[in-house]
């Protein structure tokens, strides 16, 4: 069984972010729009958060590419009331989104703040609604419930029946999530952490690799390679 | 049989008299509370995103309006079942009036957190899919518990009350009259039934006072048990108890200042029972500094990265206003008032008391909001703010209006002073002196006919 | 399957959460319901002239 995880190498990431409007793309997420931005509810599965230290001309930039760090010990499904949110054998941390009740004690439960709620059923502006991803397991969610970056299980599967159809078995490299796809700088890596021979594997004990909030013990699944 | 109140006449005369007054009083609370409702539904059709919340801050004003709520319930928990349990008598004439804001608060707690959840239509799932891991769980089944103990425990302290009206009271109406018939279930007022009766609200006390505790602890650890700053602190239990006890008697003082006021009840709520209180709420004020001293001088001393954005957040930064605000309204001048102007003087009382539960709203708002403005990632980039839009405001403005009005119908329908809890002879007295005059049965029998009612100028509506 | 199994199990599955609620629910209601009947037949077995003329 793949305990699957992801590395992101800041060195080779400019922050142009493909990877947030690629997720979109493919997740349909809603368009807020720009008041509803303003208030802070923008829905972006992933997200770059800028960290900037110091003051001009001596700044640090930190620029961090954030999805859900589908943590091996996470706060979220500890609270959830409904188990409408759980951990998968696969270590991805998923949302039933019929099952959710919209307590929103998850979202306020994440370290990390990569939860979103859809304050309103969703909207797009007309173009867009034109390219929407017809894959049910993407479908649009009701007004109501959470959501959050699932690291494009919906590929999973269907990289799981492609393998079926094709009769061969399902290896880790099989499938990646839409940003890890779509990154211009090839920063991005996804695979199996638990397959001493895999690329995010080799990655994740690099000495430049670490993780956001470790002191939480949450045992985040999405590794950072330093800068420099 | 019934206990011999001299002032029951002074304590029944609400029940037998509804006027126009009443009438356009809960005309206009009911017109409120159907305001909040259409607002519900309107929130219900269009989403959550009717209200001023938002990411980070995803809890504002519903969260805060259940935990005080929740919180003024512990009032009448705490005069009727602790204070029993204590051997405090002169409780006896507050008690009723106290527990009718337990029962009428506990509801609008619930509907609270129902108007915050983004799929109401899906509560059910809570018992279908229950995961007794989370604290809403626990939530669940100690307010369930409260508000179900709440009830029996009120009814069955009205028992003799009720079987009283229907002995006594033959000029309401007929509907009126029939209930009070069923609702008296089988009650006689015999020694063995009083016997019983006093036995099983000892034991009922004993069990509220561990739901008290109980209950307002499991609805702080909804935050206590997440990692949030702020949050995750172990005196967040006892913290959320004693605030909601302090809100809960002011409540009460407020309440029986206004009843006091309204049906003329001098006699049977003099003037010390409300000096009682005072000694009582000022304990509770210097205990709540406490718990803020402990708190906020544990964290700064501390000075953690995360727990001082928070904290300087409401020491002076977006939330000092507010924080301030509530330390004036809950501590500084409700003592000053307590301690110099409280004795003997109802009018202060009121008003402090008002005062204070002004401030502990705001201090559950301060609990919940700034912690989530300032989550651990996004210190730095300044994020979370929070606007309650006019949904919020007018929908728990309608919680208040809907309690008001829950109570003031409560009033006119059942006597607000238990007068069996107040009399000045109890029934076993009463049979004693029976006995001793050597008569065969007691004066007074609940079903002679033959004892007119007490006039009463004016006829019942 | 070990207690500890037993537990992690309870925790984890969607269900049983519900099912303590109703039985904590059903079990006060039959209480309060069985001590409301018991203080009312307080008067039952008195002597006469104890109960009502």
């Amino acid at each position: 069984m793949p305990r699957w995880g992801m590395v992101i190498d800041l060195d080779k990431c400019f922050a142009c972010q493909s990877c947030t409007a690629a997720c979109r793309m493919e997740n349909n997420t809603a368009v807020a729009g720009p008041d509803q931005a303003e208030m802070g509810r923008a829905v972006l599965w992933n997200e770059v958060l800028p960290f900037l230290e110091g003051e001009y001309p001596n700044v640090t930039a930190t620029l961090l590419p954030r999805p859900c760090q589908h943590c091996d010990n996470p706060p979220c499904i500890k609270v959830c009331p409904v188990k409408a949110t759980f951990l998968d054998e696969e270590g991805i941390v998923e949302v039933d989104y019929q099952r959710c009740i919209g307590c929103r004690m998850c979202t306020v439960a994440c370290p990390y703040e990569i939860r979103y709620f859809n304050w309103y059923a969703p909207t797009w502006p007309e173009p867009l609604t034109a390219h929407l991803n017809p894959d049910p397991e993407t479908a649009p969610r009701p007004a109501g419930v959470v959501e959050k970056c699932s690291f494009c299980i919906q590929r999973r599967r269907k990289a799981e029946q492609q393998a079926l159809v094709e009769g061969r078995p399902f290896t880790a490299t099989d499938y990646i999530p839409a940003c890890v796809q779509t990154c211009t700088g090839h920063a991005r890596y996804f695979g199996d952490l638990d397959d001493p021979n895999s690329l995010v594997s080799k990655l994740a004990h690099s000495p430049r690799a670490m993780r956001l909030l470790e002191e939480l013990g949450t045992e985040p699944k999405v590794y950072y390679l330093k800068q420099g | 049989m019934h206990p011999y109140n001299p002032n029951e006449d002074l304590i029944l005369k609400p029940v037998r008299k509804v006027g126009m007054a009443d009438k356009f009083l809960w005309a206009v609370l009911g017109g409120i509370l159907l305001l909040g409702i259409g607002l519900y539904i309107r929130q219900m059709v269009m989403g959550l995103g009717v209200t001023g919340l938002n990411r980070p801050v995803y809890w504002g004003v519903y969260i805060t309006d259940f935990v005080f709520f929740i919180g003024l319930a512990h009032s009448g928990t705490f005069i009727s079942a602790i204070l029993r349990v204590a051997g405090q008598s002169w409780r006896a004439p507050l008690t009723r009036a106290a527990e009718a804001v337990t029962l009428f608060s506990l509801p609008f707690g619930v509907l609270a957190i129902i108007t915050d959840m983004g799929r109401p239509d899906r509560v059910l799932n809570l018992l279908f899919y229950g995961r007794y891991q989370s604290a809403l769980l626990w939530d669940v089944t100690a307010v369930g518990l409260y508000l179900l103990s709440s009830i029996v425990f009120m009814y069955l302290s009205l028992l003799p009350d009720i079987a009283l009206m229907r002995d006594k009271l033959t000029d309401l109406p007929r509907w009126q009259h029939r209930m009070y018939e069923i609702l008296a279930i089988g009650w006689q007022g015999s020694l063995a039934q009083f016997h019983r009766l006093e036995k099983t609200l000892d034991g009922m006390a004993i069990f509220m006072t561990m739901l008290v505790v109980t209950v307002h602890t499991v609805v702080s650890w909804v935050f206590g048990m997440s990692l949030q700053p702020g949050w995750h602190t172990a005196l967040i239990g006892p913290f959320f108890l004693l605030g909601a006890i302090l809100s809960g008697t002011c409540a009460v003082v407020i309440v029986l200042a206004l009843l006091r006021k309204v049906y003329n009840l001098e006699k049977v709520l003099p003037l010390r029972l409300f000096n009682s209180l005072r000694k009582l709420l000022i304990t509770f004020t210097l205990g709540w500094i406490y718990m803020i001293i402990a708190e906020y001088l544990t964290g700064a001393y501390g000075n953690t990265t995360e727990e001082m954005h928070v904290i300087n957040s409401k020491f002076y930064g977006d939330f000092a206003t507010l924080f301030w605000g509530m330390i004036l309204l809950v501590f500084v001048v409700p003592l000053v008032i307590f301690l110099l102007k409280g004795k003997d003087n109802i009018g202060w009382m009121v008003f402090a008391s008002i005062l204070v539960n002004i401030g502990m709203w705001i201090e559950r708002f301060i609990v919940i909001v700034p912690t989530e403005a300032f989550p651990r990632l996004l210190q730095h980039l300044g994020e979370g703010s929070y606007l309650p839009t006019y949904s919020e405001v007018i929908i728990t403005i309608s919680y208040f209006a809907g309690m008001a009005l829950l109570y003031a119908i409560f009033t006119r329908l059942f006597p607000i002073i238990p007068i069996w809890e107040t009399a000045e002879k109890t029934v076993e007295q009463m049979a004693a002196e029976a006995e001793a005059a050597g008569l065969a049965a007691p004066q007074a029998a609940p079903t002679d006919k033959s004892v007119p009612p007490v006039a009463v100028p004016g006829a019942a509506d | 399957m070990s207690l500890t199994e037993l537990w992690v199990a309870f925790y984890n599955t969607a269900g049983p959460g519900g099912v303590v609620i109703v039985i904590v629910l059903v079990t006060a209601c039959l209480i309060y319901w069985r001590v409301t009947n018991w203080i009312i037949n307080g008067g039952k077995h008195d002597r006469p002239h104890d109960t009502h003329a």
